[in-house]
């Protein structure tokens, strides 16, 4: 388990690394311009495949089998396959990536991948989600709680909505708009009945515990969850409007993305306890953060899907925005929290020093909002400045550039916050660490 | 809830269902369309791209340009597409019915390059200004320098060489990969009508 947490933590570095190298290429065109591995869309695409394949899956991984195997009174099963898995599933990542940066890089987001890692990455998943599902299948309580569902769709979710889309890209290619059409039923796949539903798995997980309560209204989580599995694969086309498909396809998917409401709204009313208690504990107010970005993005999702909106906003820098609040403000936050709140359980052990938490989310919040704020500002001022056919690219860029630079702050702010998790993790494993005396100072109810 | 395969089947009936109507519905859709032969020219539109640009396509996709270009014109009663002149009329299905690696794009941190070809000749931009264009950069795009080689001249000048100023006794040359992404750019058009795309101007006086 703590080779997950070891190499997705140095995923997370790895890839806000390089989202920073491309962050920079925004408004310093010239930067690195002269290296081909580091020109500005390979880096995109490389930033973006290391935190999705590298940071979300690892860390989403060892959550999901975590919880399944703490919620279903069953302990953790499967060690020596998940650590085949991690062997190769972290070989194929890293070879992906050198892969993309190299020139081997797709056209559609999420699925950059080169074709001949695919296979690799396929087994490795494969042995993953038996070590998730063997958890599942061992469950004492048969009821199965609101955060088991969530995680047990996400581990199934992912190998279905990826070999789809692999398959019909890269091996028995689809021609002309068809891909489109694909890629985006897929990426919206993966975005909200993978990555979400483990942030959704992890505070449904840790809520209740820490705050010790009953959640609100937890009769209507079934509903909450089901319109979710039922809508979501729906939606991915909305972003698709005006484009050259047939208009049914978008139309379809706007529509359907208003059902969604459903699922955002039982979400809200179900872990709004989570704000309404003041606890002091460190690993709810990550949760709280990776809660309240989730209804946020919601709402931004169904509003830039509108055909107003989108005709401006297509093509600027509002989809970084998105994809920001989407990985460092969804998942980011709840997963750290299932790792703060993990580590002293797994080790017996306190964490070394409660400032280094403190600091962490402290970046946390902070690069994100700078993030946001500045990839969406940038974008609106961009997109405002396209609808105005007598300005020139020149003019908008300079327009941008004071919002962009702010966003490189953002994601340099968020790279620290990780690193202090990082020394925080080893001086744990150090011997003179201390033991665990008193669970509940990192906020818990009896340990399950 | 109490049993696996609901979850199981719900997850997977759910994304098939999805994936068999949107992606395959409108795959059969489009798929059934044919070239549009244009009797004037002699021509089937749309044309498939010749040799060395199809080359040039794996070089645009292997820098990814796409995270910068689009290739996709909107309606004009949509958005500032046409306005900006970037094409006559809206992209459609069938403008990429030949293509196995369609550019559609990302974001438009510059120009739509959908009918280059198109604007780069009423510009004067010929195949040599646009290497030179590719090796400087610009304040909005960076260089491409990495494309292009410095060589000794021995004799004559290379006829790759770009005109730009060099040390004295060398010569900058154009790679293959960037002969191929030039031909490319300066192949990309969607100039011939289309019954479901009239022109922007046709369209209005239907209106």
């Amino acid at each position: 388990m703590l080779l997950f947490l070891v190499s997705s933590l140095l995923w997370l570095l790895a890839g806000g690394a390089l989202s920073l190298v491309h962050s920079a290429q925004l408004h310093t065109v010239g930067f690195f311009a002269s290296v081909e591995w580091l020109t500005f869309g390979r880096v995109q695409a490389a930033a973006e495949s290391a935190l999705v394949y590298g940071w979300v899956a690892n860390s989403g991984f060892l959550a999901c089998w975590w919880m399944l195997g703490r919620l279903g009174g069953s302990g953790t099963r499967g060690a020596a396959i998940s650590l085949f898995a991690a062997f190769f599933w972290n070989l194929g990542v890293t070879l992906g990536v050198l892969g993309i940066l190299a020139g081997d890089l797709g056209v559609y987001p999420f699925f950059h991948m080169p074709a001949q890692i695919v296979p690799l990455l396929g087994v490795a998943y494969c042995a993953f989600a038996l070590a998730g599902v063997l958890a599942w299948k061992d469950r004492e309580e048969d009821a199965g709680f609101a955060a088991q569902w969530y995680a047990v769709a996400a581990l199934y979710a992912f190998p279905w909505v990826c070999s789809a889309a692999y398959v019909m890209l890269k091996f028995h290619v689809l021609p002309g708009v068809s891909q489109a059409v694909l890629a985006a039923w897929a990426g919206d796949g993966l975005r909200l009945l993978w990555i979400a539903p483990i942030a959704l798995a992890a505070a449904y997980y840790l809520v209740p515990k820490i705050t010790g309560a009953t959640l609100p209204g937890y009769s209507y989580a079934h509903l909450g969850f089901w319109s979710l599995v039922l809508f979501a694969p729906w939606v991915g086309t909305r972003q698709l409007a005006g484009g050259p498909v047939p208009v049914w396809v978008p139309t379809l998917g706007i529509a359907c993305g208003f059902l969604l409401v459903v699922h955002y709204l039982v979400v809200a009313s179900n872990l709004k306890i989570a704000f309404s208690r003041a606890h002091k504990s460190q690993v709810l107010r990550f949760v709280q953060l990776g809660i309240a970005s989730y209804l946020l993005l919601g709402l931004c999702d169904i509003v830039f899907s509108l055909r107003g909106v989108a005709a401006c906003t297509q093509f600027t820098h509002i989809a970084e925005a998105r994809q920001s609040l989407l990985v460092f403000g969804v998942f980011t936050p709840a997963i750290l929290g299932v790792f703060y709140f993990l580590l002293p359980r797994l080790t017996g052990r306190a964490w070394a020093s409660e400032g280094l938490i403190t600091s962490h989310f402290t970046c946390t919040w902070f690069g994100l909002l700078l993030l946001v704020v500045g990839y969406g500002v940038a974008g609106f001022e961009q997109g405002l400045g396209l609808a105005d056919p007598k300005q020139g690219f020149d003019v908008i860029a300079a327009s941008m550039k004071p919002w962009l630079l702010i966003a490189t702050h953002g994601i340099g702010i968020v790279l620290l916050g990780a690193v202090f998790m990082l020394v925080n993790f080893v001086f744990h494993l150090l011997p003179a660490a201390k033991p665990v005396t008193d669970l509940s100072t990192h906020a818990v109810t009896p340990a399950s | 809830m109490k049993n696996n395969p609901v979850l199981f089947i719900g997850v997977f009936g759910s994304l098939a269902l999805s994936w068999v109507a949107v992606v395959w519905g409108s795959h059969v859709q489009t798929d059934k369309l044919g070239l549009q032969y244009d009797p004037l020219e002699n021509v089937a539109n749309p044309a498939p791209l010749p040799g060395v640009a199809a080359r040039g396509q794996l070089v645009y996709q292997d820098l990814g340009c796409g995270a910068c270009h689009t290739q996709q014109i909107r309606r004009q009663t949509y958005a500032y597409d046409i306005a900006r002149g970037w094409g006559e009329r809206q992209s459609v299905a069938r403008d990429y019915m030949l293509q196995s690696r369609p550019q559609f794009g990302l974001t438009r941190q510059g120009p739509d390059l959908t009918n280059y070809q198109i604007r780069a000749s009423k510009d004067g931009i010929t195949a040599a200004k646009l290497h030179e264009k590719l090796y400087t950069g610009s304040k909005v795009m960076p260089s491409f320098a990495f494309l292009y080689t410095e060589e000794p001249v021995s004799g004559e000048k290379s006829n790759r060489a770009l005109s730009l100023a060099t040390p004295r006794g060398s010569q900058l040359v154009a790679s293959e990969r960037a002969e191929s992404l030039v031909a490319y750019l300066l192949s990309l058009k969607q100039d011939y009508a289309l019954p479901e795309a009239p022109a922007a101007e046709l369209a209005a006086e239907n209106k």
